[in-house]
């Protein structure tokens, strides 16, 4: 199973090496500008887009009939995937983490409540975004992932904008939340275990019961 | 075939269909020795071996590879098979080193010392990007890929399409050697019928989703020959004795199924010894009509 996921590792390090230097351009000019919490969405996204990259790679080079041949179960073979994703997010995250820091420290601030919300939150929001798109690879392929990413990301950007435009009082009543931040945080990342675990299972039902060609 | 000799791969009955086809096939590959799966395009050859693989699901039949029914029950016993597909399935942005970094962590028995040894053999670069690679060197890498772990089944799917003759020669050679154990098998997928004619022990013809005949390769070019003789005596031969009896530029021409009691019943005519594709060209044929005339 690491075999996969090594694979997945040696074919993106060097995409993953050049979203980094972009986001570290990117980290600078928002950061200057006082706003960390776009890089941490950012790497959130192109996290989940990496990975689906490796699916389209899967796809394109017959990888998946392969894989369904080696000495593996196909519980396994999505098992690895997932894990991929999983060790994806903790990279990003490390990123994440190394960039808001440094920010801080040439910044000069200290972590305030809300950045670590933002912190914790756009990694957990990137795993329950691939939590959706890998049922989809399993069943429809990456093109339509890709597309289920969009909607997953897309259309509660777009009702955010809506709200923000038309009722921005609904928005600004909906955000008071009167939890502890860390309840808040526990439930989130608990939300998000549970989503990936239904989603492992969905696709490990999608990926025994389908025929590869 | 001996039965005697114990089968590594028995498909009976197995019966898939598709819209537009149907597939009806009976196989089997006896240890030591290579068995050809021979027919058009699509013949049924590549669906029979996903099948066999367990890549999709029969409607009915039985399949037993290395003794065991469903492959997807017992995938640790993919370990005994080795696959090569007809398409390379490494990215290839990867090179044939990172390949075997890959697979060593998947396969328990991988043998790095075994794959840079085959990698050699085919003259195949150890650190050069797939994608630099010709049609040639990615079958030869799928090749030595399918055999670094030391399987005792090999499953092809035209592994030798895009290769030059004398790599193709490289290549039949690695197999032979593969089956001298008595206990390994291969089922080779192909249409170039020179190669089975070298390498495979046993024939199977498929077209239209049915095997055919399934044969001892020495004995269907011992016993098939082709008849010929001048057009204007092609109605002196019996109907029946000859299969896809036609006329050519030369005379007639038809496949016979005894050579040698054709050439005693026909002492005017020439009976030549049929080659594998001349075999293969009657019998599709011969099919074809059989099933149009239905």
């Amino acid at each position: 199973m690491t075999g996969l996921v090594l694979k997945d590792f040696m074919l993106m390090k060097k995409n993953a090496l050049y979203i980094a230097v972009v986001m570290l351009f990117f980290a600078g000019i928002y950061g200057s500008m006082g706003s960390d919490s776009f890089v941490s969405f950012f790497v959130s996204v192109m996290v989940v887009s990496i990975l689906i990259s490796t699916m389209s790679y899967d796809e394109f080079y017959h990888w998946e009939r392969y894989a369904a041949v080696l000495p593996l179960s196909r519980r396994q073979i999505v098992g690895a995937k997932y894990l991929t994703a999983l060790l994806f997010f903790a990279i990003g995250g490390l990123y994440t983490m190394a960039i808001d820091g440094a920010s801080l420290l040439l910044r000069g601030g200290s972590l305030s409540g809300e950045a670590l919300l933002v912190m914790v939150l756009a990694p957990l929001t990137g795993m329950v975004g691939a939590a959706v798109t890998l049922p989809f690879y399993y069943r429809f392929g990456a093109q339509r992932s890709r597309t289920a990413m969009l909607v997953f990301y897309g259309v509660p950007s777009l009702l955010v904008v809506v709200v923000a435009r038309f009722a921005p009082g609904l928005l600004k009543g909906g955000l008071e939340v009167s939890l502890t931040l860390g309840g808040f945080l526990a439930g989130c990342a608990l939300f998000t275990a549970v989503a990936l675990g239904l989603s492992f299972l969905l696709s490990v039902r999608i990926l025994e019961k389908k025929e590869i060609k | 075939m001996d039965i005697l000799q114990k089968n590594i791969l028995e498909v009976k009955d197995l019966a898939k269909d598709y819209p537009g086809f149907h597939l009806k096939m009976d196989l089997a590959v006896p240890a030591g020795s290579i068995m050809g799966l021979v027919g058009p395009n699509g013949a049924g050859k590549s669906t029979t071996l996903r099948l066999i693989l367990g890549l999709a699901h029969p409607d009915s039949g039985s399949i037993q590879v290395l003794g065991c029914s469903d492959l997807n029950k017992a995938p640790a016993l993919r370990e005994d098979i080795g696959v090569v597909f007809d398409e390379c399935s490494f990215p290839e942005m990867l090179d044939a080193a990172q390949i075997g970094k890959v697979l060593g962590k998947i396969h328990p028995r991988w043998d790095k010392a075994r794959y840079e040894q085959l990698l050699k053999r085919l003259e195949l670069p150890w650190g050069k990007k797939i994608k630099d690679f010709s049609r040639g060197m990615k079958m030869k890498l799928s090749i030595a890929a399918a055999m670094a772990h030391s399987p005792r089944l090999l499953l092809m799917d035209e592994p030798t399409s895009g290769l030059d003759p004398m790599v193709r020669g490289q290549v039949l050679e690695l197999f032979q050697e593969f089956i001298q154990d008595e206990e390994r098998g291969i089922l080779l997928s192909s249409h170039i019928t020179s190669d089975l004619e070298k390498v495979a022990d046993y024939i199977t013809f498929v077209d239209r989703g049915r095997a055919l005949l399934t044969e001892e390769k020495d004995t269907l070019v011992e016993v098939y020959g082709v008849l010929k003789g001048p057009a204007a005596r092609m109605g002196e031969v019996e109907p029946g004795d000859a299969i896809g009896l036609t006329q050519t530029k030369h005379g007639f021409e038809g496949l016979v199924r005894d050579k040698a009691a054709m050439a005693r019943k026909y002492p005017d005519f020439l009976v030549d010894r049929a080659n594998l594709e001349e075999v293969i060209l009657y019998l599709v044929r011969e099919n074809r009509e059989g099933s149009e005339e239905k």
